[in-house]
């Protein structure tokens, strides 16, 4: 019992700070210098669950798109903090060694991080980060029947590229990586004990909404 | 801060190189097979359509134990649905003769108070099933009272619907719900193991016309 409410109280504190972060008036130095950016891309991410039962299969989730709300704080030159929202939604289904694609369900993956990012010569930069990451299935069915398990933690790294011409229209190129551990309570109930380590990739483009003007 | 970034990538690297996920047990609890024929509904026929007496409290019960069946399995093997034409169903569950008066289960210690019956026809090449599924429940014991013959229906219920997926034999052990007698409220583990397995073997009967 103990178990189930958790990750639920977990799941809206994570939303919450989510629009805390999003909707939060910075302080005037701060917003002076923050920016705010949306990127929108395609995800793909690795097996969720891989089993044998008479023949081996995978759990996978389809190729999803991927929304991404970020404010970026300038520190010391040449690095930026970034906090991130990051939600994508897509449709999990069992792949057969034979092709039988069988649906599941749909979820939605919420995630809450922080990333160091540091500019690189020629438009291009790097960063890495840590974050927290929550599933959020449709239904309660198969292996979400006793929900999308607890918030778990991320790790995430992103390489950016803005090319001259795009730099002006606040436009750039993004591929990010995180990974994170699987494990729902079904599959826990089934027999399972370790999690899966699921490699999740997007490809996106990065457009800034709104940039603090200089002090 | 130099070094940051490389610190996060040490730390993720160390996540991800943890212990592999280890796959559970899945054996069998008890065969399911028809004199050596494996019938189970396929991909392309769920969500699968059962139609339940309208009388008395047979739709509950139907709709009780096809979400019970649902929740066994975990990767999208298998859907039920309840529909209101039995024209249009896949399983059709009926009362033999007498309706027995909808009231609460009895919890207490259960008796076999009713009996029920599910009888797959197959066509001419019997190797595919001719028509629906037909499941129809009957009174056993007239003198158990109303709350004791609810109880018993809604565990024969259960148990037939397993047969209609295609648990065609009797479990031996009295704490499954495939036993000769249904003595439990819910399938349990070996069932469970033995309907995932069930709907990963290739079947050799093929599923009625629609």
């Amino acid at each position: 019992m103990k178990g189930v409410g958790q990750p639920g109280r977990w799941r809206v504190g994570l939303v919450c700070l989510g629009w805390l972060f999003l909707s939060a008036r910075p302080p005037d130095r701060l917003s002076a210098q923050a920016s705010l950016s949306a990127s929108l891309g395609a995800r793909y991410s690795s097996t969720l669950v891989h089993d044998s039962i008479v023949s081996p299969f995978d759990v996978r989730l389809g190729i999803s798109p991927a929304f991404t709300l970020a404010a970026a704080l300038p520190l010391a030159a040449p690095w930026t903090a970034d906090v991130t929202l990051d939600v994508s939604y897509g449709a999990v289904a069992r792949h057969d060694q034979s092709g039988t694609v069988a649906p599941i369900t749909h979820v939605t993956i919420l995630t809450l991080g922080v990333a160091l990012r540091r500019d690189l010569r020629h438009g291009f930069s790097a960063s890495a980060g840590a974050g927290l990451l929550a599933y959020l299935p449709a239904e309660r069915i198969g292996i979400f029947r006793d929900g999308g398990g607890p918030v778990v933690p991320m790790g995430t790294a992103a390489l950016g590229y803005s090319p001259p011409l795009a730099v002006r229209r606040g436009l750039a190129l993004e591929a990010r990586y995180d990974l994170h551990g699987f494990l729902t309570p079904a599959l826990r109930t089934e027999g399972f004990v370790n999690s899966t380590v699921v490699h999740r990739v997007a490809l996106a483009v990065r457009y800034r909404l709104w940039k603090g003007s200089p002090p | 801060m130099r070094y940051l970034p490389l610190a996060v990538a040490v730390a993720v690297a160390g996540v991800a190189c943890h212990e592999p996920t280890l796959p559970p047990n899945h054996t069998p609890a008890y065969a399911f097979d028809y004199f050596g024929d494996v019938f189970h509904w396929p991909q392309d026929r769920l969500s699968v359509r059962f139609f339940a007496d309208t009388r008395g409290a047979m739709r509950t019960y139907v709709q009780r134990g096809v979400n019970l069946w649902e929740q066994q399995f975990l990767y999208g093997e298998f859907r039920g649905v309840l529909v209101p034409d039995s024209t249009h169903a896949d399983v059709i569950v009926v009362w033999a003769d007498s309706v027995p008066p909808d009231v609460p289960p009895d919890e207490g210690a259960p008796i076999k108070a009713c009996v029920g019956t599910t009888t797959p026809e197959f066509d001419v090449s019997g190797v595919a099933l001719a028509g629906p599924i037909h499941t129809s429940l009957a009174v056993l014991m007239s003198s158990a009272t109303p709350a004791q013959l609810a109880a018993c229906m809604r565990r024969t219920v259960l148990h037939e619907l397993g047969h209609a997926l295609g648990l065609f034999q009797e479990a031996s052990d009295s704490l499954l719900i495939m036993n000769f007698t249904p003595w439990v409220n819910a399938p349990a583990d070996g069932d469970r193991r033995t309907v995932e397995v069930l709907y990963h073997t290739p079947p050799t009967i093929a599923p009625p016309p629609r």
